[in-house]
């Protein structure tokens, strides 16, 4: 048998190779499975267009007045964008307090200010809720603050309405 | 030579050794993912609770948000810790100072108090009650999520269900 023979007959696929393939695949699917690789990859490219409803309480009015329409919004401390300023209302802040019968009486600081307003934002709508870029969990009640290139606030979530998607 | 080849051929050999230890693996993995749990379905003491969160002072904004069915979420450790079976949603209570120094106690304008109620599967593994491992006391502030909120409450209550 000559050396060249040797070596040809080395190189052949046999089926130990066969084997060891098929017990890597099993690994690989095995490992896809249990991390849920897959959904993963379709909760990320899953878009469902919402609008985010807001509202700031007692805010300074100089900060109220630097926040600007269409700008481009994104939550400090992330890497989510948190999308684009629709619209945003300024009111004179609503306060409660007590009068001299000791009830509550609701009326309105001239010092500072609530603003109210929407984010147009992407993510993943289910049954569990929105994952703003379909992995930040976000609902009525969350607190987070918000930066653009002209202003930082923080805010709370009061609504995550879905405009589109599946 | 051809049977001293065939005999050298069928040695057990290196790779086999490995594809013996790869193949015991993946049994192994197989076993513990499947029939772990089963087992410990099987041997655990679990039983029914029903356990009542209170969260004081919320917004009207998020008046019904929390709703029967609901799926709550603890948010430190993503771990699902039973389902809503009711949210009541009452008036929070303002105490104020009259004039003539007496305390008044009326409804907060715009402000609710919600009380909910939670029915868990849980277990008893270290005197106390753990739901999916998390551990639920009377007094324990609970950061919770469910889809259309997100939040903090304090448990009120924890009581086993009697079937």
């Amino acid at each position: 048998m000559s050396a060249k023979r040797r070596k040809s007959g080395k190189l052949r696929f046999n089926i130990i190779d066969f084997l060891i393939i098929v017990i890597v695949l099993g690994c690989i699917a095995g490992v896809v499975i249990r991390y849920n690789i897959i959904d993963r990859i379709v909760l990320d490219t899953k878009r469902d267009e919402v609008k985010i409803s807001f509202m700031v309480s007692g805010m300074t009015p100089q900060i109220a007045n630097a926040i600007v329409d269409g700008e481009e919004f994104y939550v400090v401390g992330t890497s989510y964008t948190l999308g684009k300023l629709n619209e945003h209302n300024i009111t004179n802040a609503r306060i409660v307090e007590a009068n001299d019968s000791g009830l509550p009486v609701e009326s309105f600081d001239d010092t500072l200010r609530d603003v109210r307003g929407s984010f147009t934002s992407y993510g993943v709508h289910n049954d569990d809720g929105f994952f703003l870029g379909g992995t930040m969990f976000l609902a009525p009640g969350k607190t987070l603050t918000a930066e653009s290139k002209s202003v930082r606030f923080s805010l709370i979530i009061t609504e995550i309405s879905r405009v589109t998607g599946d | 030579m051809d049977q001293e080849k065939t005999a050298k051929n069928k040695r057990f050999n290196f790779v086999d050794a490995i594809l013996l230890i790869i193949i015991l693996a993946i049994v192994g993995i197989v076993i513990y993912t499947s029939v772990a749990p089963i087992t410990k379905q099987m041997f655990s003491n679990s039983f029914e609770v029903e356990y009542v969160m209170q969260i004081r002072g919320v917004r009207r904004e998020f008046n019904n948000k929390i709703t029967e069915g609901d799926r709550v979420v603890e948010t430190e450790t993503l771990k699902q810790i039973g389902t809503v079976t009711r949210a009541v949603y009452s008036a929070s209570k303002f105490v104020g100072t009259a004039s003539d120094g007496r305390t008044v106690t009326s409804d907060y304008p715009g402000m609710y108090d919600v009380t909910i109620t939670v029915r868990a599967t849980a277990e008893m593994p270290a005197g106390m009650y753990e739901v999916n491992s998390f551990p639920i006391t009377a007094g324990k502030t609970i950061p919770f999520r469910v889809p259309d909120f997100i939040g903090e409450a304090v448990c009120v209550s924890i009581s086993e269900v009697k079937s």
